[in-house]
C-alpha cells in the first residue's frame, strides 16, 4: 500500500470485524462504512476508496480507531484518503474547496478568522437555514465573538 | 509547573467565553500559566485533509516554541490537543523526525480537564467553592475529542470517562448523565456536511432534553457551537423546541467559584440561561 513519510497505519492489520462501522455515526448516511474503506485499500483499490463519499462525511470523531481491537487508526486511515483523493483529483469539491480556504487563511494570517471561514463557507453553498444563520452571525458579532 | 497557555483560533473567537472563563477561575484555583505571544493554527481538521507536511509542520512550529521555552502546553480546545498530541507521538516514535526536535525533551500537551480532574483535583476545587450550586441539574456532554483517542493523557477512560461529572460534583451541582454524552456533535462538518452536523446535534440535544437538566456543559469550543450557537437551525432541523442552556465547564467552575457572570461571559451565550440570574445574582 502507497504510504507517506509519515506511518498511516497498516491496513493489512484490519480483520474486518466492523467495529468501526458500528460504532460510526455517520455510517449510515454513507453508501460505504469504514470497514468498507478499509477493505477497498486492503484490494488496493485505492480509486474506490477515494471516490466514496465516506471519507468526506467522516466527523473525526476517532469512536472507531479507540474500538479497534488491532489497533488501526481507522479516523487516521480516513484522513489519508482525503489527501489520497485531492491527489487523484477525486476529492468532494465543496469540502475540498473550504479546506483549501481555511489553509489559505492560515498560511496568511497564522490563525483562522472564523467570520470570513464562514462567509467563504456559505458562498460555497447556500446554508440550509439562512435566515437563522444570518441571525446566528448578527448575534455573535453583537457578543464580540466575531473578531 | 507553570503552563504555557496556548489558545488557539475558537477561543479568540465564537469560543472567547471559554477563554475568559479560565483566566477567572486559573488564579483560583492555582493553575499556573502564561499565554504563548506568537502561536499560530493547528491546521484544524484542514490541514490533515490536504496536505501530510502541513499538518505536522503547524502544531510543530508550537511544539517547537514550547520545547525553546521548556514549559508544557494547556489546550483547552480538544482539535487542538490532538493535533498537537498526535505530532508529539510521531516526533517521539519516528527516528527520522527526532533529529530534527533536537536533545532538548519534547513538552507535553494536556487539555485543561486533564489538569482540573487530576493535578488541581476536585478536593482543592471544593475547598475554593464559596458559592455551591445546590440544586443545579448540570448535565456533562463530552462528544468526541475531549476523551478520544489520547483519553485525558490517559488517565482517564476511554468508553466511561467520569472526570466532568467529578468536577461538576465538586461544585455542589448535580451532574446527570444519558447515553449520548459521548456521541458525536457533528462539529466538524457544520460547514461542510450541514445537515448531517445538524441531525448529529440533533440526536444529542433530544436525548438532553429529556434528562430535564438546567444546563448542558461542555469542555469543547465545536460541542459549544453546536449545541449553543447553532441551536436555532437544529430545532427547525428536528422540528422540536429545546431551549436548553449550554456552559463551558470552566464557566460553571466560575460561578462556584465567586466569579461575576460577566467576568466569565456568561452574556456571550446565544442559547439564554433564564435561571442565571436568579440564581446568581452578580
Amino acid at each position: 500500500m502507497k504510504t507517506e513519510f509519515e506511518t498511516v497505519p497498516c491496513v493489512s492489520l484490519c480483520v474486518q470485524c466492523g467495529r468501526c462501522s458500528s460504532g460510526c455515526p455517520v455510517a449510515f448516511e454513507s453508501p460505504h462504512t469504514p470497514r468498507r474503506v478499509i477493505r477497498f485499500l486492503q484490494l488496493e483499490d485505492h480509486e474506490s476508496a477515494c471516490r466514496s463519499s465516506f471519507a468526506w462525511l467522516c466527523a473525526a470523531c476517532r469512536a472507531c480507531t479507540v474500538r479497534c481491537p488491532r489497533g488501526v487508526d481507522v479516523a487516521g486511515v480516513m484522513e489519508y484518503v482525503r489527501r489520497e483523493a485531492g491527489r487523484l483529483g477525486c476529492a468532494a469539491p465543496g469540502a475540498d474547496a473550504f479546506y483549501r480556504d481555511f489553509l489559505g487563511v492560515i498560511e496568511k494570517e497564522g490563525r483562522a478568522r472564523e467570520f470570513r471561514l464562514g462567509v467563504k463557507s456559505v458562498l460555497r453553498r447556500l446554508p440550509l437555514h439562512p435566515l437563522e444563520d444570518a441571525l446566528l452571525f448578527l448575534r455573535l458579532w453583537r457578543r464580540g465573538k466575531l473578531p | 509547573m507553570k503552563y504555557l497557555y496556548y489558545p488557539g483560533c475558537s477561543l479568540k473567537g465564537t469560543a472567547r467565553e471559554y477563554d475568559e472563563s479560565f483566566r477567572a477561575v486559573a488564579p483560583i484555583l492555582g493553575i499556573a500559566y502564561s499565554e504563548m505571544e506568537e502561536w499560530n493554527c493547528c491546521g484544524a481538521t484542514a490541514a490533515k485533509s490536504l496536505d501530510a507536511g502541513t499538518a505536522l509542520r503547524l502544531p510543530g512550529n508550537n511544539l517547537r516554541r514550547a520545547q525553546a521555552a521548556g514549559r508544557d502546553l494547556l489546550v483547552l480546545c480538544p482539535s487542538c490537543h490532538l493535533n498537537h498530541q498526535d505530532v508529539l507521538n510521531r516526533a517521539s516514535k519516528d527516528a527520522g523526525l527526532q533529529e530534527q526536535w533536537g536533545a532538548a525533551p519534547l513538552p507535553r500537551v494536556k487539555h485543561l480537564l486533564e489538569v482540573l480532574a487530576f493535578e488541581t483535583g476536585p478536593s482543592a476545587i471544593g475547598e475554593r467553592v464559596s458559592r455551591p450550586l445546590k440544586g443545579l441539574r448540570a448535565l456533562p456532554y463530552y462528544g468526541c475529542l475531549v476523551i478520544r483517542p489520547h483519553a485525558l493523557g490517559g488517565k482517564e477512560s476511554l468508553e466511561n470517562p467520569r472526570a466532568m461529572e467529578t468536577v461538576i460534583r465538586a461544585l455542589g451541582a448535580e451532574a446527570l448523565s444519558f447515553p449520548e454524552r459521548m456521541e458525536c456533535c457533528g462539529g466538524a462538518l457544520v460547514l461542510t456536511k450541514e445537515k448531517i452536523a445538524l441531525k448529529l446535534a440533533g440526536e444529542v440535544l433530544k436525548a438532553a432534553k429529556r434528562c430535564s437538566p438546567d444546563c448542558i456543559v461542555v469542555a469543547c469550543p465545536l460541542c459549544a457551537f453546536m449545541l449553543d450557537a447553532k441551536q436555532r437551525s437544529i430545532e427547525k432541523e428536528i422540528r422540536e423546541k429545546i431551549g436548553l442552556p449550554v456552559l463551558y465547564l470552566t464557566q460553571l467552575l466560575g460561578l462556584a467559584l465567586g466569579a461575576a457572570p460577566k467576568a466569565l461571559g456568561l452574556h456571550r451565550l446565544v442559547t439564554p440561561f433564564p435561571a442565571l440570574r436568579s440564581r446568581f445574582p452578580a
